[in-house]
Parts: structure tokens; sequence; C-alpha cells
């Protein structure tokens, strides 16, 4: 039995402010397997995103991780030094960042941004094809075809490592995410807000890695070029075999497209579980609210309600449940004790007092 | 390109600006403008010459506009007038004299200054709460509050007086005899290095702060940090992520203070007796030459644009974006 | 007075914050006050400047604390005495720049339109021209003295305020607190007044300070060069008179050093004044302080990667 990829326990991510620590994320478990596609829903301020750049330790000032272990493949990235996290960085985990026009570097072409990328990693021609085929991300049930023929091919006709192989697998990436090749040599600003977003997947694809963080990817874009790119999204998952962790606000969206939904509130996790059972038999509260708060496009559905209140502060967080202020059902017991993790199912737990009964 | 003719017509406007203010300086001050201008030839220039001179300047009996135009006309001619101080010379010769070493001196330290300064403040911003980075802002802020021309008294007294290391004034000594020689080339250097070093002492803290603040916020973008995330080398990060984009602030940052450190440059020439304009300036002053005055602030308001457009072509080249934009 | 919007931090109440808890605003502030004083009180304990009281030229000693100048004149007593005017110009000076610049600055910034386009292209005019030779110019044309040497400091130097100071009412009127009032109908200048001004109060002292430090040094460069009223006694016209009698070549090194070391201490103080300042108000800054604070407590230095830190108290 392989163990599963990412493995998070008991994970604590601090903000420091100058009245004191923040907490983001608050004793997180969860775990994502190989191959698979885990969305994490929550409002602004849950700490989805902060979740995003913990797992390769990119979360920049004022953030600490102040407690807990990430084991990636085997490995706690908590304890990796700087040349270790450079190591998995891009190879094993990637990310596709939120705003791709920030994300891009704006003086430097966009062919000369991938280039970048694959040049930093190709290690020179001492790697040899074998060790760059094992390199690549994906669970040995789904072999790599037409793109590792290509990326093999791709090595044959030019050196590792050198300046034409890398244009030769940018182009090779560009194809892969639908944009023509002329526009290699295009700047961040000249390119569409689709087109950019393409790009960003382009780049995080670039060493094949084992698993993809993909921060709130479509956001930024209108419904239709939404749908192309998360259509694209899961083509590739299903031929490279690579894992996805699909962070959104858009429940609605996420639960269409992952196996499996974690859904986060202040700084904790509320439930998790696979999507099907948890657009139907959700048993957390919130969940159901999260569900109820979107409109459904099918005739006769109810209006959409939305949840009361705001979302907790995490300065000053709420006894307890965190959620009980804003929740409908709550009872004594809900603003005096942390709910712990109730099993509902297989791989479905909620943490609600509720869900105990 | 639009850009660039909206920048050359930018710096055409200001250099007629500069030309206007020129003529309606003498204009409004109390008194007969001729009297002003003219007082010291009395004696000098016969009553052909005076006339000659008059018109120069546009002090003709036609009404102002004629009198404006006149006036164009002389100064696009190169007719600047005559110099009192430096009498016969006309004024355009008596700057051109000096041209070469004003540019010399400022050309070399700006360049100096500029490049040591914005790789100190790199590393200041990459290297953050090193000890550059803690040492840098309150060095240069005292470093920058003393007057360049003070600073060149003290080196003066330090360096040339009390240690005798380097010659008290003056471009080259007489010794030498002026050409492309080695001895003469390395003479020219020997007294340059003092002017140049005070003015490179003055204004290095600058650049290393504008610098630094740039990279301080270039490094907070999220694409530097997803450099950071794709796992490219520190040193690519820093370079080709980081620095490049914090160099466009900076050159711009540098235009700006063009003139005001080719202000100060010129107050260290006179400290130095080195033969530029600045030199030429204080001998003006004394002397009450306001043909060579207007001469001198005329010819460096010409070079200070023309850097500056200079510059504004060196911006497009680095930053991409400017090429697109229309307005 | 409208009420403070949320979120900015402006007024007097500010800047003693940021004397108080940062260090280098600290150091800023004794410098000014030093010299405040010097300036009030310092000319009743000197004797006149301008009296010849020795063999000229003389170092140092206990009867002259900085020697004498070329003339026979006491050094000490001349620096004493011209840090009043100079100090006075300066600060003149650097509030007169602030409120032209304001006024042009605002004013296109607000209208926006032909009108800010024409404001725009006077003070980038302005901002191209090499201000010390148009000031050198327009001096010379004009009597020497204090009147005229500010007047030419403020045409040499309105404009950068100007620049600034637009750039800020234009963030500042896309803010939606703006757009409320524009909507309620109130008139523009009381929109200007009242809501942005007061919220661009701390930017004014900062220019304010910032305009003092550029006119000190620039008035000391001008009377340098003899356009100032040579027969006064200032900062300036002292580091004249020291060229003049031609200190260096006699290494008399009394007769400007004191002089010149003032002028950088005073600049050097206003300055540490502003970036402290900047310091205490920038969010940005201040987290940045705090995190470092707590991992240096921890034995921690800030790497490249977000740090881990052993979890001490729980705070679940």
């Amino acid at each position: 039995m392989s163990k599963s990829l990412l493995d998070i326990r008991d994970l604590c991510v601090d903000y420091i402010t100058d009245t004191g620590p923040v907490r983001a994320i608050d004793h997180l478990d969860l775990i994502v397997e190989r191959g698979e596609i885990i969305g994490v829903a929550g409002e602004s301020g849950s700490g989805k995103t902060t979740l995003a750049k913990a797992l390769m330790r990119i979360l920049p000032a004022p953030a600490v991780i102040s407690g807990g272990e990430i084991i990636f493949d085997g490995q706690d990235v908590c304890r990796m030094d700087d040349e270790e996290l450079r190591r998995i960085r891009w190879r094993e985990i990637s990310m596709v960042f939120q705003s791709a026009m920030d994300a891009l570097n704006p003086v430097i072409s966009v062919g000369e941004q991938i280039a970048d990328t694959l040049l930093a990693h190709s290690g020179g021609p001492a790697e040899t094809p074998d060790e760059l085929l094992t390199h690549s991300g994906g669970p040995a049930e789904n072999p790599m075809m037409s793109v590792g023929d290509q990326f093999v091919d791709t090595m044959i006709a030019h050196d590792i490592g050198s300046n034409e192989w890398a244009r030769c697998r940018a182009e090779e990436l560009m194809t892969l995410v639908g944009i023509p090749t002329d526009r290699l040599d295009s700047y961040a600003h000249q390119l569409s807000g689709g087109m950019r977003q393409r790009v960003g997947i382009a780049l995080a694809l670039a060493m094949q890695p084992k698993v993809v963080i993909l921060d709130e990817p479509t956001t930024a874009l209108d419904v239709i070029v939404e749908r192309q790119i998360l259509e694209r999204i899961r083509e590739l998952q299903r031929s490279l075999g690579f894992a996805v962790i699909f962070i959104t606000h858009d429940l609605a969206r996420m639960l269409q497209v992952s196996d499996r939904v974690a859904i986060f509130y202040a700084a904790r996790l509320a439930e998790v579980g696979p999507a099907a059972e948890m657009r139907t038999n959700p048993r957390h509260p919130y969940t159901a609210g999260l569900l109820r708060a979107f409109p459904s496009v099918k005739p006769g559905s109810v209006e959409p309600v939305s949840i009361k209140g705001q979302p907790a502060s995490l300065r000053t967080p709420p006894t307890g449940c965190r959620f009980h202020p804003r929740c409908p059902r709550a009872i004594d017991i809900c603003a005096k004790e942390q709910p712990g993790p109730t099993v509902i199912g297989p791989g479905h737990i909620a943490f609600c007092h509720l869900a105990e009964k | 390109m639009r850009y660039i003719l909206k920048r050359l017509g930018f710096y055409l406007l200001a250099g007629w600006v500069a030309l206007t203010l020129n003529f309606f300086l003498p204009r409004l001050m109390p008194g007969d403008p001729a009297t002003a201008l003219f007082a010291r030839f009395r004696g000098m220039l016969g009553p052909e010459a005076l006339d000659a001179l008059r018109e120069t300047f546009g002090l003709t009996d036609a009404p102002l506009i004629m009198q404006y135009f006149t006036y164009l006309g002389h100064v696009l001619q190169g007719d600047l007038g005559i110099s009192v101080a430096y009498f016969p010379s006309p004024v355009l010769d008596v700057i051109q004299g000096g041209l070469v070493w004003t540019v010399l001196l400022a050309g070399s330290a700006l360049i100096i200054s500029f490049v040591i300064g914005s790789l100190l403040g790199v590393a200041a911003a990459w290297w953050r709460f090193g000890r550059i980075d803690s040492l840098a802002p309150p060095l240069s802020a005292l470093l920058g509050a003393f007057p360049y021309f003070w600073l060149a008294m003290v080196a003066l007294y330090i360096f040339g007086f009390k240690f005798g290391w380097f010659p008290l004034g003056h471009a080259y000594s007489d010794a030498v005899t002026p050409g492309f020689n080695a001895a003469f080339i390395a003479d020219v250097a020997r007294h340059a290095v003092l002017p140049v070093g005070t003015v490179v002492i003055a204004t290095i803290g600058g650049w290393l702060l504008t610098m630094r603040n740039t990279m301080v916020m270039v490094l907070g973008m999220d694409y530097v940090n997803l450099a950071r995330a794709k796992g490219l080398s520190p040193s690519r990060v820093a370079l080709r992520y980081a620095a490049r984009n914090a160099l466009i602030p900076s050159v711009t940052g540098f235009g700006m203070a063009l003139g005001f450190v080719l202000g100060g440059s010129l107050l260290t020439e006179i400290v130095f007796s080195y033969p530029g304009q600045g030199y030429l300036l204080v001998q003006a002053v004394r002397s009450q030459d306001y043909a060579l005055m207007q001469g001198i602030f005329l010819i460096i308001t010409l070079a200070v644009l023309g850097a500056n457009f200079i510059v504004d072509l060196v911006s497009l080249w680095l930053d991409p974006r400017i090429r697109e934009t229309t307005s | 007075m409208t009420a403070k919007r949320p979120g900015t931090i402006s007024g007097l109440s500010a800047w003693i914050d940021a004397v108080r808890h940062d260090k280098r605003a600290a150091v800023g502030a004794g410098i000014i006050v030093f010299f405040i004083l010097l300036a009030l009180f310092g000319p009743l304990l000197v004797g006149d400047p301008n009296d010849l009281v020795g063999v000229p030229l003389q170092p140092p000693s206990a009867q002259h604390l900085l020697g004498t100048t070329g003339q026979g004149q006491d050094v000490f007593a001349q620096l004493v005495v011209g840090t009043r005017t100079s100090l006075l110009i300066g600060f003149s000076v650097g509030l007169t720049v602030v409120l032209v610049g304001a006024l042009i600055g605002v004013t296109a910034g607000y209208a926006g339109g032909r009108v800010d386009g024409l404001l725009s292209l006077l003070f980038n005019v302005f901002l191209v021209i090499p201000g010390l030779p148009l000031a050198i110019v327009i001096a010379a044309y004009l009597p020497s003295g204090p009147l005229t040497l500010g007047f030419v400091l403020v045409i040499a130097g309105w404009a950068w305020n100007a620049r600034v100071l637009r750039a800020q009412t234009l963030a500042l009127r896309n803010r939606d607190f703006v757009a409320a009032s524009v909507v309620a109908g109130e008139s523009g200048w009381r929109i200007v007044t009242a809501e942005i001004l007061p919220n661009m109060t701390s930017l004014l002292v900062s220019q304010v300070i910032g305009g003092t430090v550029y006119a000190i040094g620039a008035q000391v460069g001008l009377e340098f060069l003899g356009l100032g009223d040579v027969s006064a006694v200032t900062w300036g016209t002292n580091l004249y008179w020291a060229q003049n009698d031609s200190a260096l070549l006699t290494g008399a090194w009394w007769t400007f050093a004191p002089t010149g070391l003032c002028v950088a201490l005073v600049g050097f103080g206003l300055t540490m004044l502003n970036s402290g300042f900047d310091e205490i108000t920038n969010p940005r800054l201040r987290l940045e302080r705090a995190w470092r604070a707590y991992l240096t407590a921890r034995n921690q230095r800030p790497g490249r990667s977000t740090p881990v830190v052993a979890m001490g108290d729980d705070n679940v």
C-alpha cells in the first residue's frame, strides 16, 4: 500500500503582528492521495491560500509555521533546508498563482520565464533520460503516453539543459495548454487574462510535478474561459496523473471538478469527504449553508440563502466551535467545546457536535 | 513611436521656456534692461559694437514680439552675446571652453555613483536587515546632508593640503601638454580624483536608498514569490526577477535627480578651481556678466534636457510596457 | 472638521508617537531641538560676530573656541549667530514650497482634465529645468538679501512638492468617502478642504521637513556663490568668506569645517525625523519589525523560506 502523497499533521501557521501572533491555520490534519483532485473551499480569511503557500514554504513575512509536519512523499517539508526545498519546489510540487498578471514578470517574455524554470532544474547533460523520466510525477498505473514520448524525443533531438531544448519544451507546454507557440515571445501584458492563466498552468506543469496547487485559478476570468480552463486541467490531470489541490471559494464549481472536498472555516477544518457525498449529505451546518448560498441553474431549485453574519475574526476567534455565532442549529455545547472529528462514512469526517449524535 | 515624439515635444517645450525666461528676465527687473546688461561695457566697446550687442538681446525699439523673434534668431545662430568677464570673447566660445570639463566631472561622477550605489542598494535589499541594510540608510542620510562643496573643501584640505596626495586645483598642470598622450591623460586623471570623488561620496547614498527601497517593494511582488517557488537559483531571482524590475524606477529617479546633482557638481568645481561651467558661473556672478550667466543657464539647461531624453530612451528599452501605452 | 476616516494615520499625535517609539526619529528630534535653542538663545551668549576680536586665522583656543576668520572675527560667534537666519530662511522656504506645491498640485489632482494637464505640464517643465542655474540667473538680477534668496529657492523647488501632492490627491480622490461626498453634492472647495487635505496632514508635515532640508542646503549653496547678502552673518556667507579668504590654502580648517558640520547635522536630523515617522506609520514596515523581533527572540534569522518555529505556548 503506497503511502499518501501529502500527509499534513497538526499544522499550525501564524501571522506575526505587532499585537501578537494571529493563527491562520489551527492544528490541521489533512491527507492528499496520489492522483486525486481535492478541492479546498472556504471564505476569505479561512486559511486556504495560506495553506497553499505553506506547503512549499513560500509564505512571505510575517508568516511563520509554528507547529506540525508536512510529510510530502515521506519527507517532512518543515525540516528541510533551503537547498532541499529548492529541489522539491516545482519538480514535486508546483502552483498556479491566483492572479497570473501579478505572477508573471512584466519585463521578461513569457517564453523566457518558462525556459528559466526548465533550465533551473535540468541539471545539465549529466542527467540521463531515465533519471529525467522518473522525475516526472504520475502514479505507476497511468503511464505517460503522448507527453512522455514527446519528452524522450526532445531529449534525443537536443542536449538536455541547452537553450534549444528549453525552447522546444516550452513550445510543447504551450501547445499542451492550448496557446499558439508564436506567443512565446510575448510579454505578460500583451496576453489576455485567460491566456495568462494558461501560461501559469504551463509553468506549473513544466517539470511534471506530483501535485499541482491551483489557487483560485479562475476567479479573475469570465465564465466561458473559466470552463475551458477547468476542462483543460481535467484532461491534463487524466493523462499525466498528477494530484491537484484546487483552492476556491466557489463551492459549486469545485464540487463538479473534485474527487474529494475539504471545507475550511476560520483556520480550521469543518468537514472533509468525497465530493458526491458532500453535495447530497453535508453534515456540517457551514457546508450546508455554503451549498444553499449558490444559485443553481436547474429549474425548480430553491432560492439561494446566504449565511448570516460575518466571517469570524482570527484575532479574537469565537470560543468552542468557531462557527457557532452564525450557526442556525447551534446548541449549548457549541460555544464551550471545540468539536472533534466525527467519522460519517469512508473518507467523510465532520467537525460538529451535532454530527456526533 | 508616439512615446518618443511625446517626450521630444516636452523637452522642446521646456527648452523654449528656458529661452523665453532668458528673454524676459532683464525686462522684469526694475530699471532699464539695457543699463543693467551693458553697464560694464562702458568704455570697452564702440557705439556700433554696443548696438550690435543690443540687437543680440533683442533690445531694439521694435515692439516686444519683434524683439523676441530677433532674440530667438540670434540664439539659434549661436550668438549669445559678448562676455564681460572674458572680454572680448563671445559668450558661446567661453562656454565651449569649459564644457568638456563639466561633462567629464559630472558625467563620470554620476555614472560611477549610480552604478556603485545601485549595486549596493540591491545588496542591501537582498540581505535585508544585514550589515549593509542597517548601516546604509543613516549613513546615506548623513553623507547626503553635507553640501557637496563643503565635502570638497574637506577633501581638498585633508588629501591636498595635509597629505599632499592630490593637486590643489585645476584640471591639469602646466607641466604637461594637452592632447591624446599618456602623460596628459594621467595628469587629468590625477586632478579629477578629488572632484569626482567628492561628488560620488555626496550622491551615492541617494542612489543606494532609492534602489534599496524599490527592490524591497519588488521583492514583495507575486512574480518574485513565484520565481522562488519555481526553484530558481537565488542569484537568478535576485538579478533577473527582482533587480531587473527595480532598475526601472531607479532609472526614472536618476533622470529626475540629474539637474540637482549637476548643480552641486558646479559648486564643487569652484572649490577645486576646476575650469568647468561652475567656475565660469562664479566669475560671471562676480563680474555681473549677465550675458555669460544667461548663456551658461541656457547651455546647462539644454544639456540636462538632452540627458533626460536619453534616460527616457533607456527607460523605453528597459520596460516593455511603455512601448504599448499610447497616452 | 470632519471625523477622521478609518485607516488613515495623520495628525500631530502620530508624529509624537514616532518620536517616542523610534530611535531614529528621537535622535533627529533631539538634534533639531538643540539647534532651535541655539538659534533662539545662542546670540545672547556671544558677542557681535562682526567685531574684529583678534589676529586673523588663529586656530581654536580657549579664548576663541573655534578660532578666528581671515578678517579676525570670532568663528564661534559667527556660527551661533548665523544659525538663526539660516534656520529661519530654511523653514520659511520649506513651508512656502509646500504651500505653493499644494495649491497647484491639489488643484491639478482634484480638477483633472485640462486643468490637470496644464498644471502638470507646468510643474514638469520646472522639474526638468536645473534648479541651481535657474536660481542663480534670477537672483543675479535682484537685490541681494533674504527675500531674494527665499524667492528664487521657492521658484526652483516648488515643482517637486506639486508633483507629490498631486499624486496623493489623485489617490485620495478615488477613495470611497470622497466619492460619497461628490454624490452628496458637496462643493469641490469643501471636499478639498474638509476631506482631502485633512487626510494628507502627515504627508504635508513630511514635505515641509523635506522642503526645509532642501532650503537650507540650497541657501548655503547660493550664499557660497556670493548671491546672498555677503555682509549678513549666515552659515552660507561664512563659507563664502572662508573660500574668499583662501582658508584652505592657508590650512585654516576651522573657518569652514564646523559650519558645514552644522548644516549637515540639521539636514540629517530632519531626515531622521522623516524616516522614523515612515517606519511607524507604514503598516508593512511595522509588521516586518514585529515578525523580525519574534524570530530573533527564538534565535532564528529570516531566511528565504517561511520559517518554522517550535511551538511554545498553545493559543487554542
